[in-house]
């Protein structure tokens, strides 16, 4: 599903949270709103969602405007920072939540949404309740259940936030495979740059209520078009990865490289000086 | 073995103390527990060796005979017996589902949502903290005169709920702002509209919130003396309003056997409000507010 945000403004309390942001998210693609807090990150995801109406714009689902839908009949789902299980219901309960309001049978969504605790690898944990599951297995468990009833699109609000970064990783693949798989459009936000350069197909950077840069990871990391932008990057970031063909890969970022194929390391310095490196040279480097 | 960062757990939650060791009762904790206890115990044993005393001459530590008199007057099928028993049970029920409907309405009021006169509002539900009872109940008892609703069991409710909802308020407040909208939100981009998002994200995040309100304003009901008695006007005759002649008459085993059986239903409720409370707090305690 193509989502698009047209001319959308939003105050609260005389504060401007997002000022004239227009914006589309192509159908199917993975797209990452990068900012620092305040940005009006969330926000733009809870005006997407219908969880905050917006002042001026409008929001549309395929080209047609849905200002007017409340959030339970917008089609897309979320997936929050804080998971937000229901802690009176079991783990497949939850899952299958989504489809119980509607209207689905009982026997049929059990089924339904033990298959999709399969596909995020947590097959067998649907009897536990939700305080008896690890914080990644919760942020799974929302996965799944953002996923069950088919969305027209996903949602996610720093899904990965508050995990630590050998998890991180791992959901990071499994959202990868997912989003594949299920050819769904989704929308996250972080402010990891490094996350949002890798995974996405499209970077939106965001700041004080307005788009600064759409483009790709590598035009974000390459040539970022304002200061704000650039200062994403707060340290020196390293990212493991290999170059093939005259391109450095790693998931979704692709940047010209001119060394021989085979594993690689990406470093931008805090300076914005990037440069790619065979691994064990890297590697080498820092052991000297 | 792989590291997990957990959810943030709560003060109290599964990560918590339920784990790590019980801090060491010192000696004083324990002196103190005693004198408590004492001080509660004694007087009940005192009231329920006077609920069968026949006689009980001073000096005597112990009753000079037994008898079951007392309890055969609370007991009997009277108005002044079971009856006001039951009257007062009813109206305790009714004054605590009535008090907490409207405790979780205003509280969703003052603690969800932006109006004018908000504050204004949150101050006028706490006025019958600060308003003498005496002043409050004879006030009350002008208003409902002219509005007909003294002397009737639907006067006394109210004037009892109106008591009761200053602290079902609070209690309300402080559980709808800890809740807030996270699961609704949650429920809501699940697809569910907004009734089932009432039952299976508004309600149980109240839970706690609503099964301590419900009995704070039940014992606050069946209690009640003064208020009762100058709405009600002698026609709505509760346990609390027949007990209390008995105490000033001084016919202290009839007393005592009011007292008891007072005692045993109010504990009863407490009790099992509690055991409510205790099971839904195991499940507040894990996400319910976590931020």
């Amino acid at each position: 599903m193509r989502i698009d945000f047209d001319h959308i403004c939003l105050a609260i309390k005389g504060t401007q949270l997002l000022r004239d942001v227009t914006l589309s998210v192509p159908d199917r693609a993975f797209v990452s709103i990068l900012g620092e807090s305040g940005a009006g990150k969330t926000t733009l995801l809870r005006v997407a969602n219908g969880l905050a109406v917006h002042d001026e714009g409008h929001v549309l689902f395929d080209g047609a405007a849905v200002d007017d839908l409340p959030a339970n009949k917008r089609g897309v789902s979320m997936v929050f920072q804080d998971a937000r299980l229901f802690p009176n219901m079991s783990v497949l309960d939850n899952v299958a939540f989504p489809l119980k309001v509607r209207g689905m049978g009982k026997e049929e969504r059990r089924t339904q949404a033990q298959r999709m605790l399969g596909n995020v690898q947590l097959a067998g944990l649907g009897a536990r309740r939700t305080h008896e599951i690890s914080g990644g297995q919760r942020q799974r468990v929302a996965l799944a259940r953002a996923l069950v009833a088919s969305p027209r699109a996903v949602l996610m609000d720093e899904p990965f936030s508050a995990l630590d970064e050998s998890l991180r990783e791992d959901m990071r693949a499994l959202v990868l495979s997912l989003h594949e798989s299920l050819d769904l459009t989704i929308l996250m936000v972080t402010h990891d740059p490094v996350e949002a350069i890798t995974m996405s197909d499209q970077v939106v950077c965001m700041a004080h209520g307005a788009i600064e840069q759409v483009g790709t990871g590598a035009d974000i990391l390459l040539r970022p078009a304002t200061d704000s932008v650039g200062k994403l990057f707060k340290d020196t970031v390293a990212i493991e990865g290999r170059v093939e063909g005259g391109e450095f890969c790693a998931r979704k970022l692709r940047v010209p490289a001119t060394i021989e194929d085979g594993p690689a390391l990406l470093v931008r310095t805090r300076a914005g000086v990037t440069a790619v490196k065979p691994l064990d040279e890297a590697i080498g480097a820092i052991d000297r | 073995m792989r590291s997990e960062k957990r959810g943030r757990p709560s003060p109290q939650g599964t990560n918590g103390p339920r784990g790590s060791k019980a801090p060491k009762v010192t000696f004083w904790a324990r002196i103190y527990l005693a004198v408590h206890l004492v001080l509660v115990l004694i007087p009940i044993a005192i009231v329920a060796t006077w609920s069968v005393s026949a006689s009980w001459p001073w000096p005597s530590l112990a009753p000079a005979s037994l008898t079951t008199r007392g309890f055969e007057t609370v007991l009997a099928d009277s108005s002044t017996g079971l009856g006001s028993l039951w009257l007062s049970i009813g109206i305790a029920i009714a004054c605590a589902a009535f008090t907490t409907c409207v405790a979780t309405l205003g509280a969703r009021a003052i603690c969800l949502h932006t109006w004018r006169g908000r504050r204004l509002f949150e101050f006028a539900t706490m006025l019958p903290f600060l308003i003498p009872g005496t002043v409050f109940a004879m006030g009350v008892q002008v208003a409902f005169i002219r509005l007909g609703l003294a002397r009737s069991v639907g006067g006394v409710i109210l004037a009892h709920s109106i008591v009761a909802l200053p602290y079902a308020m609070n209690i309300m407040c402080d559980v709808t702002r800890a809740a807030g909208r996270r699961m609704e939100e949650a429920s809501l981009t699940c697809g569910a509209g907004r009734f089932a998002t009432l039952v299976h994200a508004t309600l149980p995040g109240l839970a706690p919130g609503i099964a301590s309100s419900l009995l704070m304003c039940y014992i606050l009901s069946f209690s009640q003396y003064f208020l009762t008695l100058l709405i009600g006007g002698g026609a709505v005759r509760t346990f609390a309003l027949v007990l209390f002649p008995y105490l000033g008459g001084g016919d202290r085993t009839i007393a005592g056997a009011y007292g008891i059986v007072f005692i045993a239903v109010t504990l009863t409720v407490f009790l099992a409000f509690e055991l409510l409370i205790h099971k839904l707090r195991a499940v507040e305690e894990t996400a319910y507010y976590e931020s």
